[in-house]
């Protein structure tokens, strides 16, 4: 699964540990899932999308 | 939660449950002296209680989360022992196979179970350096 979280978390100006905590994950939860090594629940993708005020589309997309 | 601290707490915990095997049984049986049932429980307890804390303890991820089941920490758990059960069901049933053919010696319990605890920890290592 591709995604855009490092883009979108960057664009937002925010640490991973920040948005870490804004998920309620941990920090290696956001690098595993930005390096594409760890695909999350649908239920963390959809607090991704609403972090980033984005459809969960926007953010993911199969590869 | 540190390393440093994680394996602190695994020796100190895992030395608390031997000791009090060790008292459990000093007190409970009487067919030997005090001292060597203390040894010899709390040491044939110790490597299973080092290993069960320390599978524990390395399950929790260093920061603590709203969502723990949904951190790539607790997929790795869920993925080490899943395989680790799968390799139990496999060399269990080779050696059962193997030693009622050959009428050969008894596998012991408590073997099996560090072995299965060892292979979780490796499993959990291997899966957070190769995905981190």
């Amino acid at each position: 699964m591709h995604n855009r979280l490092r883009e979108l978390r960057e664009q937002a100006g925010l640490s991973q540990a920040d948005c870490a905590a804004a998920l309620g994950v941990t920090r290696q939860t956001v690098i595993s899932i930005e390096k594409g090594h760890f695909d999350p629940r649908l239920s963390l993708a959809f607090r991704i999308s609403q972090l980033f005020e984005v459809t969960v589309d926007a953010v993911f997309s199969p590869e | 939660m540190t390393s440093t601290t994680r394996w602190t707490a695994t020796a100190l915990g895992s030395l608390a449950i031997a000791a009090a095997v060790g008292l459990a049984a000093v007190s409970v049986r009487d067919d030997g002296p005090p001292w060597l049932l203390f040894t010899a429980f709390a040491v044939a307890t110790l490597v299973p209680a080092f290993a069960g804390l320390a599978m524990l303890t390395h399950a929790v991820p260093d920061e603590r989360s709203e969502h723990d089941d949904e951190t790539v920490e607790h997929a790795w758990f869920v993925r080490a022992t899943s395989g680790a059960f799968t390799d139990l069901l496999l060399v269990l049933g080779v050696v059962v196979f193997v030693t009622s053919v050959l009428d050969g010696p008894e596998l012991p319990v408590a073997l099996v179970i560090v072995l299965a605890m060892v292979d979780v920890m490796v499993r959990y290592t291997l899966l957070s350096r190769r995905e981190a």
